[in-house]
């Protein structure tokens, strides 16, 4: 991770997975849609 | 100014997301099929319809995450890779696109403004391109000559190979084991000699028309030993055949010695090569 950075790539891209999990989970479960 | 502040944002140069690295194989592509599950309670919803569109999007996502699955595995091949071109169909992108388009469709069944769902949709897109990563762009190593011309000298010992293969496939219909062994001998001393060189300087690119001519002509001796007249092949053609192989081997053989392959070897080390090599091939045959 460079100096300086907010946060390193790895880390961003578990942060945007576990987000995309939590959107996932909401479209299908109906709470942001779905059934 | 936009860009300043992006790059303070992230590591700009190295971000998986516009394709500039593999992504990190923490990620897995799989374990969203469990975030999908309560797609399973639409199925068992009792109406045909319900039934139906549940299957489609299920179905939808399915092929998604197959896409992105296969473009990560493209995407971890490249970048093991010390040359390769771009992956020509971009998967990933593809993939990401289909599973924003899953999860925009469902939002948009409950909630009836259409741009929230098309707002959900399009952050998802992006927080799937966050965390799959885009696909590489460049092609990789091709700058470098050596690396290119170990490209090309692996394409044309493979291509040879394959002749040879084709032409010892093609032999083995006469059904004499004794002259199929002694062929695939000879195959296997000439592939043995090119096995020697070194695939990054430029020496199998010069002599290749050389191996190609001499392919051609046991190629053109085995059609003539295969389309024999009556259908039936004499003791004498096959001894002609034989000789004529063993010939023109032992001359490849000598001239490829000349012009300096298996250079700085002596003659002992190159035939143990040459033995090793076959016992290796015969093995994997």
């Amino acid at each position: 991770m460079g100096k300086g950075y907010f946060m390193s790539n790895a880390g961003l891209q578990r942060v945007s997975y576990a987000l995309l999990l939590v959107v996932l989970l909401g479209v299908t479960s109906g709470w942001l849609g779905g059934l | 100014m936009m860009n300043t502040a992006m790059s303070g944002f992230v590591e700009y140069e190295k971000s998986a997301a516009l394709g500039k690295r593999s992504p990190v194989e923490e990620v897995p592509v799989g374990f969203m099929v469990l975030a999908t599950c309560p797609l399973i309670l639409w199925l068992l919803d009792g109406t045909v319809a319900g039934f139906a569109s549940a299957l489609l999007i299920i179905l939808l996502f399915a092929v998604g995450l197959l896409f992105l699955s296969v473009g990560q595995k493209q995407h971890l091949a490249y970048s093991m890779a010390e040359v390769a071109p771009r992956p020509k169909i971009p998967f990933k992108l593809i993939g990401n696109g289909i599973i924003a388009l899953v999860i925009g469709l469902l939002a948009s069944t409950k909630i009836v403004v259409p741009v929230i769902p098309m707002v959900i949709g399009f952050s998802t897109f992006i927080l799937c391109l966050v965390s799959f990563g885009l696909d590489p762009m460049r092609d990789k190593g091709m700058d470098n000559p050596e690396a290119r011309l170990r490209v090309v000298s692996q394409a044309l010992y493979d291509d040879f190979d394959m002749r040879f293969e084709a032409l010892l496939a093609d032999l083995e219909q006469v059904g004499d084991d004794q002259l199929y062994a002694r062929t695939r001998i000879a195959s296997d001393t000439v592939m043995g000699l090119l096995s020697t060189i070194d695939f990054g300087t430029s020496t199998l690119k010069r002599i290749a028309p050389s191996v190609s001519k001499l392919l051609a002509k046991m190629e053109a001796e085995v059609a003539a030993l295969l389309n024999s007249p009556d259908g039936q092949i004499t003791a004498f053609q096959r001894r002609k055949f034989d000789n004529k192989i063993q010939i023109m081997v032992d001359s490849f053989e000598a001239r490829a010695r000349r012009s300096g392959i298996a250079d700085g070897r002596d003659n002992f080390e190159l035939q143990t090569n040459l033995l090793f090599d076959r016992k290796h091939r015969n093995r994997k045959v």
